[in-house]
C-alpha cells in the first residue's frame, strides 16, 4: 500500500527519500531471504 | 485457468476503474468499502499515467485479487512498491490449492518478488517496500518476510 485518504481524497505516499543512519544501516546489514526468494522465483505466472 | 491479467498504460481504456470493480467484491463493512473503491479507481487512473503497473488476478473469470506496482526508492535505494493490494473478500484469509496452497495475498507478494528479481537483474534494485494500511496488516506481511523500516511503518523485504 502507498495510498491513504485524507479529506475524502485519495493521498499518495511515497517512501522516505532522507533515511537515518541507523535506517540505513538496517537496510544494509538486511539479510537476504533466500528460502523465500526461491520460492517466489521458481514458480511460473501465467502473466497474460 | 489461473492468470494474472497485466495492465499498463499501452491496454487500460479509461474504464478500467469501472471494469475492474465490476468484478470484485469489496468488504461488506461500508466504510472500508468506500475506501476499497476509492483505492481502486485511484490505481487504475495512475496505469493509465503511466506511473503504476496493475495485475490482475483470476481464476477462470473469478477475481481473486489485485496487485499494483512501480518503481521508487527508499532513502537512495532503488526499489518496487506494492503501491496497493487488494484480496477479494470471499478469498481473504484462505490458503487455495491453485496457489500452491498459499493465501492470495502471500501468492501475491511471492509474484512481487518474482518481478523484482527480474528488474533486478536488468536495472538493479534492491528491496520491495510497501506501507500497510493498519497496524493489523504490518502483522500479517511480517509473517509473509518483511521487516519494518520506519516510524512510518514502510517495510521492506531484501532482494
Amino acid at each position: 500500500m502507498a495510498l491513504t485518504i485524507k479529506d475524502n481524497k485519495v493521498i499518495y505516499v511515497a517512501p522516505p527519500k532522507k533515511l537515518t543512519e541507523k535506517e540505513k544501516k538496517m537496510l544494509e546489514d538486511a539479510p537476504v531471504n533466500h528460502q523465500l526468494i526461491k520460492r517466489a522465483t521458481s514458480r511460473k505466472y501465467n502473466v497474460v | 485457468m489461473l492468470e494474472l491479467k497485466k495492465y499498463t498504460s499501452t491496454n487500460a481504456s479509461y474504464r478500467l476503474g469501472i471494469d475492474v470493480l465490476s468484478t470484485v467484491e469489496l468488504s461488506q463493512d461500508i466504510e472500508q468499502s468506500q475506501r476499497e473503491k476509492y483505492f481502486i479507481k485511484d490505481i487504475c487512473k495512475r496505469v493509465q499515467k503511466p506511473s503504476t503497473v496493475l495485475y490482475h488476478l483470476k481464476d477462470e473469470e473469478v477475481t481473486l485479487g489485485l496487485i499494483a506496482l512501480s518503481v521508487s526508492s527508499i532513502g537512495e535505494f532503488p526499489s518496487l512498491q506494492i503501491d496497493y493490494l487488494f484480496v477479494n473478500r470471499t478469498y481473504r484469509g484462505k490458503p487455495l490449492e491453485i496457489l500452491d496452497d498459499l493465501k492470495t495475498s502471500t501468492y501475491l507478494i511471492e509474484f512481487a518478488i518474482e518481478i523484482a528479481k527480474e528488474i533486478q537483474e536488468i536495472a538493479g534494485l534492491r528491496y520491495l517496500v510497501l506501507l500497510p494500511d493498519n497496524d493489523k496488516l504490518q502483522d500479517v506481511y511480517k509473517s509473509m518476510g518483511f521487516s519494518i523500516l520506519s516510524k512510518e511503518n514502510w517495510l521492506y523485504i531484501k532482494l
